[in-house]
């Protein structure tokens, strides 16, 4: 069965959302806000602006309005009421934002429950939400001011108290908080008055406003995570749009409206309009195609390519989000042979791209040759990257003059297992003895994150961070972060140089560096950019641009049912 | 005393299960603590230490094997049968797990052999009473067919039939008995079809042969000959002591549908047990997946347990202490 050397699309779509849920957990574990996050145009937003320290009326307003919010199309008035019933591709396990949130469906339904601290406008900038303006003159010194009045579900108000709660609650060993490194960085931030904190860090940390932007950002009411904090994530309370009203662990979960939400629309509408919000995971793709064409569910997600085209074709209404993310492969730089440049390279040189596309996607993905997106204003369109040349290949691998054997591995999923079949077969055409092997989820993360370096090609799905400082840790000598085991000097410094300004031409130098010596280095090699599809019915209106959902999790406080 | 001989059976069954469950566990590939702390792994920085030993804590791996299988017992006695321990999972207790989808998983289990009984029962007589005509032939071809199909496949079929051309029934999902029960049922059709066709074929094979041999017996030619009326032979004289094999095949089914049922629970999104057991496994979940395991294991061990009873039931020689003929 692995052998086939020509794959159909359609079997790609059969059992992919076993895959999308794997993969996506997998991206988690790169580092970034997960699923559908960054985009490019965010990446380029984030430098120009840097943070939200030059945000004028988030810095100096007293009562600053709520952030700009852009739907399509915003044309009719918004309807109240109704019940809007999502499919997510899995049941949700835990929505405690101090836990990472790892699913995309984790991340959906969480924002509905919690305000990040910080949020990204359209552009992909990052503006205060839940926070009025965060400041700093060196990344370092860090100055947030709350909004007022605001109280979580349970009537606790929020305040800098919550904030301190939740970040002594991350630090806390016994919470096991997935952003344990972070907040070690950041610290705990000391109350300057009930409405006001600062932050004192060792080092700059460019990336601080981002992270207040994603989970580590969504702040939980002190009141409940004292109360059970190992069961906090099944009993979610936030500040959000909705609160919770019934969670069943891989089940349904259920958000009613929150009456008192502090938050209106561009227009002054108060927000938000639905009574209700209905979440269930269906882990087929074509399943929850159906159920959107039954009207069973209004909106559904996808990651794979074949259901937003049949979606498409079907006359639903479809938002395409790409270059969030991007399947990548790594290499293992300690271990023969992929310890040798030349073999890395020679790998980067056979690997065509465009058949992987035209194959399993039917050419609807777009090829990638960076960490960055195209769109990104970090993105260098010089860099030599190698691209499909199996003469260089072969002449490399000649140099390197010794057989070349790998074991290209990954998880047991028919997309995965696509790929690894084609991408062997390119490799073998060029010399390189490769085998397949798929271990089941757990014990491939396992593997992977424990660093055991047993393993010479993997595949991951790597974000495209909407902040590229975000890119640092996996590739920094000896970060626990680096699964890699890469190591460049040169690399370290271009990292640190693009993660210590927020100058705009500095940044944009160090990561044309950081790109020419990936070009160079080939540490991993990125395929092709992910393509993620909103699925609704006609009746579903008010959702946020696909620009900023490919941002982050989909905002639902705007939708309304017509 | 016999129930009682059968009861003490069935406490040992439990616990060399598991036990042999833990043992299992034990040998699947990579560190509990590693998938357990997934992004938060950093055995360098003071933080990460602490969290791995927090870990190691909880999961009781700073003790010996014996020792933690006695701690996870004794808990199991108590009532509690562990919660997971990842960050991906948060904390949820295996009971709490059991409470959601427990009687989502015996709502299917009875639905399906009762479906499957009501279809069996009258094609397993038919054949046997017409044993090698035209109409068994049938029927056996039939059941074979049905027998050969995969689950996933023949629930497949239903939903494009029933949800997507007719759009009679919702293509996936589960409305809960006590939310709706229009909607309980419609929801389950599919789910309960595409189990209780290939149970059916089962259990009208096994109907048919075993009743074309009693039918055959002196007792039936004697019921016959008296000009009892041929259904009235069938249901109340031939029925009971052809029903022996089938009273074990509903009894092991009783087991196999509590956590065997994942593909179709995959397939239609029906949060029962198997599904939660494989999610909990690929998440390492272990003291969950024991928990889990020890549960179905039950069903099985009570089911079989019931089928012996009801053997005695069925059969007065079995009551009495003589072997069945």
């Amino acid at each position: 069965m692995h052998q086939q050397s020509r794959p159909t699309r359609r079997s790609t779509s059969r059992l992919i959302a076993i895959g999308a849920i794997s993969m996506s957990f997998i991206a988690v574990a790169c580092g970034s806000d997960g699923g559908q996050t960054a985009t490019t145009t965010a990446v380029g937003a984030v430098t120009t602006a840097p943070a939200a320290t030059t945000a004028p009326a988030a810095t100096t307003a007293a009562t600053v309005p709520p952030p700009p919010v852009t739907t399509v199309p915003p044309k009719e008035k918004p309807k109240t009421g109704g019940t809007l019933r999502v499919a997510n591709e899995s049941g949700v396990s835990t929505l405690d934002p101090a836990l990472g949130l790892a699913q995309p469906a984790d991340k959906n339904i969480a924002l509905v429950i919690y305000d990040p601290l910080m949020s990204w406008d359209d552009a992909g900038k990052t503006i205060p939400f839940l926070a009025e303006s965060l400041e700093s003159t060196d990344l370092k010194s860090w100055k947030m001011t709350l909004r007022k009045g605001v109280k979580f579900h349970d009537g606790t108000d929020f305040n800098a108290d919550s904030v301190i709660a939740h970040f002594k609650r991350m630090l806390d060993p016994a919470t096991k908080s997935s952003w344990v490194s972070a907040a070690t960085r950041y610290g705990v931030p000391t109350k300057v008055d009930d409405h006001t904190l600062t932050w004192a860090m060792a080092t700059p940390q460019v990336v601080f406003p981002n992270d207040m932007s994603g989970a580590m950002g969504y702040i939980p009411s002190p009141t409940a995570t004292a109360k059970d904090s190992a069961g906090f994530g099944l009993a979610p309370v936030g500040t959000g749009p909705f609160k919770l009203s019934k969670f069943e662990a891989g089940g349904v979960v259920e958000v009613e409206k929150n009456a008192t939400y502090w938050r209106k629309d561009a227009d002054g509408n108060q927000l938000p309009f639905l009574d209700k919000i209905s979440f269930r995971g269906i882990p087929e793709t074509d399943k929850r195609l159906t159920a959107v064409k039954n009207k069973e569910v209004d909106f559904a997600g996808t990651a794979d390519t074949a259901t937003v085209i049949e979606a498409e074709k079907a006359k639903l209404n479809v938002q395409r989000i790409s270059g969030s993310s991007s399947t990548i492969m790594m290499f293992n730089s300690k271990k023969a042979p992929t310890d040798d440049v030349r073999v890395r390279q020679a790998m980067a040189y056979a690997t065509n791209k465009k058949e992987l596309n035209d194959i399993i996607y039917n050419g609807a993905r777009i090829e990638s040759y960076s960490a960055f997106a195209p769109t990104s204003p970090f993105f260098n369109k010089d860099t030599p990257t190698p691209k499909y040349d199996p003469a260089k290949a072969k002449a490399l691998l000649a140099e390197y003059g010794k057989p070349v054997e790998v074991v290209l591995e990954c998880i047991p999923t028919p997309e995965a297992t696509q790929i690894l079949d084609i991408i062997k077969q390119q490799w073998e055409a060029v010399g390189i003895k490769a085998t397949t092997k798929f271990q089941e989820q757990g014990a491939y993360v396992g593997r992977i994150f424990g660093k055991v370096g047993d393993w010479n090609t993997a595949c991951f799905r790597s974000n495209q961070f909407i902040e590229p400082d975000q890119i640092r840790a996996s590739l920094s000598t000896d970060d626990s972060a680096n699964l890699i085991f890469y190591s460049n000097p040169e690399m370290d410094k271009a990292l640190l140089e693009g993660g210590s300004t927020t100058d705009f031409a500095k940044r944009k130098a160090a990561y044309d560096k950081v790109q020419t010596i990936l070009s160079k280095d080939v540490p991993t090699m990125s395929t092709l950019y992910d393509l993620w599809g909103n699925i609704t019915n006609t009746n579903v209106q008010g959702l946020p641009s696909p620009e900023r959902s490919a941002l982050g999790p989909i905002k639902f406080a705007t939708v309304w049912l017509k | 005393m016999r129930i009682v001989t059968k009861l003490f059976g069935l406490a040992v069954t439990a616990v060399l299960v598991s036990m042999m469950t833990f043992m299992l566990i034990l040998l699947l590939p990579g560190d509990p603590v590693v998938s357990a702390l997934g992004t938060a792994y950093d055995p360098k920085s003071d933080i990460g230490k602490k969290q791995i030993e927090v870990v190691r804590k909880e999961l009781s791996l700073d003790k010996s094997i014996p020792l933690r299988y006695l701690d996870w017992a004794g808990g199991v006695v108590t009532g509690d049968l562990g919660r997971s321990f990842g960050t991906t999972t948060g904390g949820i207790t295996t009971t709490r797990i059991l409470k959601e989808r427990l009687p989502v998983t015996i709502e299917v289990m009875i639905l399906t052999q009762i479906v499957a009984l009501l279809m069996a029962l009258p094609l397993g007589i038919i054949a046997a009473y017409r044993e090698g005509r035209f109409v068994d032939k049938l029927i056996g071809a039939s059941n074979f067919g049905l027998l050969a199909m995969p689950n996933f496949a023949l629930g497949l079929i239903l939903v494009l039939i029933f949800s997507v051309k007719l759009k009679w029934l919702p293509s996936s999902g589960y409305t809960r008995l006590t939310e709706d029960f229009g909607k309980n049922i419609r929801s389950m059709v599919i789910p309960v079809l595409t189990l209780a066709f290939g149970l059916s074929s089962v259990y009208a094979r096994l109907i048919r042969a075993e009743m074309a041999t009693v039918l055959k017996e002196d007792f039936i030619l004697m019921a016959t000959s008296k000009g009892i009326r041929p259904w009235r032979v069938l249901l109340k004289h031939a029925l009971r002591p052809s029903s022996f094999s089938l009273l074990t095949s509903i009894g092991i089914n009783v087991g196999g549908l509590i956590g065997g049922t994942v593909v179709m629970e995959q397939l239609m999104a029906i949060p029962g047990v198997g599904s939660a057991l494989i999610e909990n496994i690929f998440k390492r979940e272990f003291q969950v997946v024991l928990g889990l395991v020890l549960v179905i294991t039950m069903f099985y061990v009570a089911a079989i347990f019931v089928v012996d009873i009801l053997y005695s039931v069925l059969d007065p020689r079995i009551r009495r202490g003589s072997t069945r003929a």
